[in-house]
């Protein structure tokens, strides 16, 4: 029976103790001094060259003594959309031009790629650069827009609309003006008849070079 | 035989209730402490409550902007912020980056990234702190920094609100 009131008295003690000892440290840690603050904003990011881009054309329409002409009071819609028939000795005019949306200004090369199957004669803007000894990526000749890299003005996300630097035929519109199907080397089957033309707008890496850049990009 | 005798219930009451009161007189007594100011010994002596501002700084308006890898910026930005102590007490300062959405912390988890910081700050010190957004490698993941194609445009952009949590602790 004795042994049961030390070993109480011993627990009454010890658990006095532990409490004191809580007290204290609970009270010093409220007694300090902290604040918080907190510091609000954004990070805004993109990998994008542009919000959009395409390759637009107007309609050519045939007039009555056989020659073609630009409907220039229709509004462009996308070149993919287009069907002509190539007739010997009929000069097709055509001004297709690539649109380009909100260029960031991660720095970008522009290319087309014509893959014409030998069957008609292109005529191309000063402003393209025929790049020797590069295969496209559809099998056709490709060209870049001038030897430097198109880089907008606008940040990267900013909403209002830029236009990427070089010639414009609009405010918004960037173009290599007049294409022309000259004439037609010999006649061709309906196969070999196409005139195919594609537009690639590739990021610049460190000091590529346009004929670098292109090589280096993946295949669509 | 003695009959086995019952556990001092009382006792430990009392007891328990003797430690509640020292407790609470104890924690008393320390808040009124810190404001209470006790001046002794030659008139030119004083005691008073010490001096306590800790502040941080940084921008809040125009984005953190971050462009893709291959640009100078290669998928990292910096977020500079700057911390003051004009506290007549040292503090330490414990700073995050939180997200409003959880699930984008996961896009700077380059290897330069760094969205915490910590340290120490003696009384009336300045020191600068820089926040390290990295993408580069969530770029890289994705594949999406080349874009490239016809009527086809790939990439991605977008804005991720961010706060900068700072905590400020005095050191004793």
């Amino acid at each position: 029976m004795k042994k049961t009131k030390i070993n109480l008295r011993l627990i009454i003690g010890f658990a006095l103790i532990l409490m004191l000892a809580l007290a204290l440290i609970m009270s010093g840690t409220l007694a300090k001094y902290t604040n918080k603050i907190i510091i609000a904003n954004e990070v805004d990011y993109t990998n994008q060259l542009a919000d959009s881009f395409r390759l637009l054309d107007k309609p050519i329409t045939v007039q009555e003594d056989g020659s073609y002409t630009v409907d220039t009071s229709s509004g462009a819609e996308p070149m993919s959309g287009f069907s002509y028939k190539l007739i010997p000795g009929v000069m097709l005019p055509a001004s297709p031009y690539i649109e380009i949306v909100n260029k960031t200004v991660i720095p970008a090369y522009l290319y087309l790629e014509i893959d014409n199957s030998g069957a008609a004669e292109l005529e191309m803007d000063g402003s393209w650069k025929l790049l020797d000894g590069v295969s496209g990526k559809k099998g056709g000749t490709v060209y870049s827009y001038g030897d430097e890299a198109l880089v907008g003005e606008a940040q990267a996300g900013a909403t209002e609309e830029t236009t990427a630097s070089g010639s414009q035929a609009d405010d918004d519109v960037l173009t290599f003006t007049t294409f022309i199907v000259k004439t037609l080397s010999k006649i061709p089957s309906e196969t070999e008849g196409s005139v195919k033309v594609y537009a690639y707008m590739i990021q610049k890496v460190g000091e590529q070079s346009a004929k670098d850049a292109f090589q280096a990009a993946p295949a669509p | 035989m003695r009959s086995k005798s019952k556990p001092p219930v009382a006792a430990i009451a009392a007891a328990a209730l003797l430690c509640l009161v020292l407790i609470s007189m104890h924690m008393t007594a320390g808040m009124f402490a810190r404001y209470t100011v006790k001046a002794e010994g030659p008139e030119d002596s004083s005691a008073r409550v010490a001096a306590y501002n800790a502040s941080a700084e940084a921008p809040t308006e125009g984005p953190v902007t971050i462009i893709a890898n291959g640009t100078d910026e290669n998928g990292i930005a910096t977020y500079a912020v700057k911390l003051k102590n004009d506290s007549e007490a040292a503090v330490r300062y414990d700073a995050e980056v939180n997200f409003n959405n959880e699930d984008d912390r996961a896009k700077f988890d380059g290897d330069d990234g760094k969205l915490t910081f910590s340290g120490n700050l003696a009384p009336n010190e300045v020191t600068e702190e820089t926040v390290t957004f990295d993408m580069s490698e969530y770029f890289k993941k994705n594949d999406k920094w080349n874009t490239f194609g016809n009527d086809d445009i790939s990439g991605e952009s977008g804005i991720v609100p961010f706060e900068v949590d700072v905590k400020f602790t005095q050191i004793d």
